[in-house]
């Protein structure tokens, strides 16, 4: 990035606000979707988690039978807030690290439309009771060439960006959101051209079924986390990635082990052997790449003697830091096969590893990013730092209820399970009490992003009263901002 | 800043190879599928095989036991058995119902005997002789017959 | 490293496991070859199929719609993966009588006619590869052989029977359609949840759903191919 130090700090923050005209429109459409399917999803989570303990809860309607609402649950969790919230993210990310404006918000707002209507369509069809029956891929088969479709024209001009960007180095982040921009068509294409339109054995059909759930946890949602996490670090404490060797050697080892993960959820399966164990090994594996990254992050942000600065994206980036060492211990921990893997393959655990890995890892840097971003794109700082925290406190209790229910909770019932001497009822008695923990955290979360939604609603809303203060903070921060934010001390 | 990368055709180019790249898989895969385009092995279609044959078995052992040429010469001569056994109607009076048409017919002129018409009877009368002397005989293979 | 390489690692580093994972088991697995029956050592010829009688495709869809496999599985695990086997009904019946023990894993043919196996998610309720054999034989002890309608009450209502009053499956009400006796009682007439002028039928998706469920009896005998040996019920282990 040696040809930018020509230009002077004042023409910098110009770029960069052009950047954010340019982008503010489509990212706030995303960030603003993305939390309304999140607020449905969370419902829906929790109306699912009651009828576990509670099965007479809302009974006798189709509609809101538990074999449909979880689905729109996680569906709407993953394909209405997941990827909405990378897709801003991840373009505004991708276009001021490449230092390009966005020249097509127009067709990325339009497509962003087309991405909500697949969704609200898939999930009224899982409702209606026109699910695939496939985990992760529950909407009705009309939708996923529509949500690909619209994801490729979302996404693609972030790659002409980059391709296109001054200079020759690549920041460490750019690496990780490319790889997540492409891995998921591949993902994408070949589980839904194999599931819905060649006709295969039934058995194998599954088991690509849970290679492309274990892809889309580690090949888009870990590394867009893992992508924001590398801009945010140095971003905000002004030091450098400590080093960069490090970072390559995180960013392939997950390249390369990931993609071998997921069939372990079919061990035992009328399978050629090799598929789950070899999916339960990558999965263990996984391990390596996560604690590169925790690593290299954690000695960006602890490095020298200064204080950390006490903000949001700092807190939420911190909390998706910790979320990802407990996710690489899980993935060792539950994938042992001659002892844990047996007992949790059926159990509620992997239901908390998903979510641990959605909200926690993933969901925690997008807050990140999301507090970071806003205030650039409106030119208005967050009102309320008060809704901020308890945004931030309530979802680390909601997570760590979702890690002691499902997970542990999820051991519990596996062995549970696997005491074959004892009747199904004594399983089922085992489950209970982990199920209210999850319903419990379920809605601890809901509280927490209430604080969000509300906050968000303000900062687009922008009531009169509030420009005044607003006017005030940005100008001390423009003021700030030209001291210390110097993009050559993000490069290694 | 580096002006020769960012131009409208470098733009342009990238666009179609990044299409390219997200659809690489796919292509591939439809590669991979033009040589798997045969319906996978279906149980029903396997054990089905062995039916065929057996069906086939049959089929040919029938053929065998039916020979159509034999079939084919035989049918005139047991057709012109089949028109030979023909029953003929015989003459029962202590069958025939009191008060009945026929019995009104029998008291006008007793004197008939075997059923006959006055014009047909010079024409058949051989039919008829053979057929009134092999009656009793008669009346027994028809039984069996009619049994 | 330039864009094109950088693109043409991760083709090559996705690529390598896509075709040793994905694509080459799904072509080989869809030319599965079926099994034969071995005259001498199995005592039957032919091949192996354990046909399921039932509207295997609708049941199946209708399964699948209703996310019943978020709470069941199908699978029976040999004993290197798990315990399934030494359950006394999930492989089959350990004291069938006419049988004996019938108990036998999952193999590739038991799920013919469907298009996506239902191995399932997690085990809330029991797996259900012989749910109908234990439906049998439940049925056996009480001397009511109206499997149907045991199925079908299952479905209503869960909770129906007294000892399963704390089961955690939903009640799947809205299968049933509510009908006016007008004169003759319909044969297809439910059981329970009678009134008055009104009778319970069930609709298409529940018909289909039990014929399906009706199937589920996945432990014929395999050939010995297929029979990898069970040594029957061990000590539990100290795992």
């Amino acid at each position: 990035m040696s040809s930018a130090s020509s230009a002077t700090p004042t023409s910098d923050a110009a770029i960069r606000a052009g950047i954010d005209r340019s982008l503010r429109h489509p990212v706030m459409f995303f960030l603003t979707s993305g939390a309304a399917w999140l607020a449905v999803s969370i419902l829906l989570a929790i109306t699912a988690s009651i009828k576990v303990h509670c099965p007479t809860f809302l009974d006798g309607c189709g509609f809101v039978d538990f074999g449909r609402v979880f689905p729109a649950h996680i569906n709407t969790l993953i394909y209405g807030w997941g990827f909405q919230s990378g897709f801003g993210v991840l373009i505004w990310l991708m276009a001021r690290m490449s230092r390009q404006e966005c020249r097509s918000a127009g067709t990325i707002l339009a497509a962003g439309h087309v991405w909500n209507l697949g969704v609200l369509l898939g999930t009224l069809g899982i409702l209606c009771g026109e699910g695939s029956g496939m985990p992760w891929m529950e909407f009705p088969r009309f939708a996923w060439p529509v949500l690909l479709l619209s994801y490729i024209a979302i996404v693609v001009w972030s790659f002409i960006q980059f391709r296109v960007r001054a200079g020759e180095r690549t920041f460490v982040a750019q690496w990780y959101l490319l790889g997540a921009m492409m891995w998921f068509p591949w993902l994408s294409i070949t589980a839904n051209t194999l599931l819905f339109c060649v006709p295969g054995h039934p058995v194998m059909a599954a088991g690509i079924n849970a290679w492309f759930k274990s892809g889309l946890v580690f090949l888009f949602f870990v590394p867009s986390a893992l992508g924001a996490a590398y801009y945010l670090a140095p971003k905000l404490t002004g030091r450098p990635i400590p080093s960069h060797t490090l970072a390559r050697l995180g960013f392939w080892s997950l390249a390369v082990v990931a993609p071998w993960a997921g069939m372990q959820k079919l061990a035992g399966a009328p399978l050629p052997v090799f598929l789950p164990y070899v999916g339960a090994a990558a999965t263990a594996l996984l391990a390596v790449p996560l604690l590169i990254a925790a690593l290299n992050l954690l000695r960006t942000i602890f490095s020298s003697e200064e204080k950390l600065p006490k903000c949001a994206p700092m807190s939420f980036t911190l909390a998706g830091l910790v979320s990802m060492l407990v996710l690489a211990a899980t993935a060792v921990l539950f994938n042992l096969p001659g002892s844990s893997l047996w007992k949790v393959q059926f159990s509620l655990s992997g239901y908390g590893f998903d979510m641990l890995a959605v909200y926690g890892v993933f969901g925690f840097m997008m807050f990140a990013a999301v507090y970071f971003m806003v205030p650039r794109l409106t030119n208005c700082e967050w009102r309320y730092p008060r809704l901020i925290n308890m945004h931030f406190f309530f979802s680390v209790y909601g997570i760590g209820a979702i890690v002691v229910g499902a997970m542990i909770g999820g051991y519990v019932h596996g062995s549970a399970a696997e005491a074959w001497l004892q009747p199904w009822e004594y399983v089922v008695d085992t489950l209970r009490p982990f199920a209210a923990v999850s319903t419990f955290a379920w809605c601890v979360i809901l509280f927490a992003n209430v604080f969000f939604f509300l906050h968000l609603a303000l900062m687009w809303l922008r009531p009169d009263r509030l420009l005044a203060a607003c006017k005030a903070k940005t100008e001390d921060r423009v003021a700030q901002s030209q001291q210390t934010e110097d993009p050559q001390s993000t490069t290694p | 800043m580096d002006p020769t990368r960012d131009n409208p055709i470098i733009r342009f180019n990238t666009f179609w190879w990044a299409l390219w790249a997200f659809f690489a898989f796919a292509i591939v895969l439809a590669a991979i599928m033009i040589f798997n385009r045969a319906a996978p092995t279906n149980l029903e279609d396997a054990v089905a095989v062995a039916r065929y044959q057996t069906q086939q078995t049959v089929a040919e052992a029938q053929a065998k036991a039916l020979p159509a040429a034999d079939i084919e010469a035989a049918i005139p001569e047991v057709a012109a058995k089949l028109a030979a056994s023909k029953p003929v109607a015989v003459e029962r009076p202590d069958q025939v119902v009191p008060e009945s048409p026929t019995s009104k017919a029998l008291i006008a002129e007793p004197a008939l005997g075997p059923t006959t018409e006055p014009a047909p009877v010079p024409v058949p009368a051989p039919a008829p002789a053979p057929a009134t002397e092999g009656t009793p005989a008669e009346t027994d293979a028809p039984a069996p017959v009619n049994s | 490293m330039s864009l094109r390489n950088f693109i043409l690692g991760l083709a090559a580093s996705f690529g390598l496991a896509w075709l040793c994972l994905v694509i080459i088991p799904f072509v080989k697995m869809r030319n599965l070859a079926p099994i034969q029956f071995n005259k001498d050592l199995d005592g039957a010829e032919g091949v192996f199929y354990p046909k399921r009688g039932g509207r295997i495709a609708n049941g199946a869809r209708v399964y699948g719609e209703n996310g019943c496999y978020l709470c069941h599985t199908q699978l029976v695990r040999p004993t290197y993966a798990g315990q399934d086997m030494h359950r006394p009904d999930m492989g089959g019946l350990q004291n069938d009588p006419q049988r004996g023990d019938t108990r036998r894993e999952t193999n590739a043919y038991d799920f013919e006619g469907e298009r996506f196996a239902q191995i399932g998610s997690a085990r809330i309720g029991p797996d259900l590869s012989n749910v109908a054999r234990r439906f049998e034989a439940a049925a056996a002890v009480k001397g009511d052989d109206n499997l149907e309608a045991a199925f079908y009450a299952h479905l209503y209502d869960p909770r129906l029977k007294p000892e399963q009053a704390k089961a955690i499956c939903p009640s799947h009400k809205y299968m049933f359609d509510e009908i006016e006796v007008k004169g003759q009682r319909p044969d297809e007439a439910m059981p329970f949840g009678e009134t008055e002028t009104t009778v319970l039928v069930p609709d298409a998706d529940a018909r289909a759903l039990v014929s399906y469920l009706l199937s589920m009896k996945k432990d014929q005998p395999v050939p010995a191919a297929l029979n990898f040996p069970f040594a029957g019920d061990k000590q539990p282990s100290a795992k």
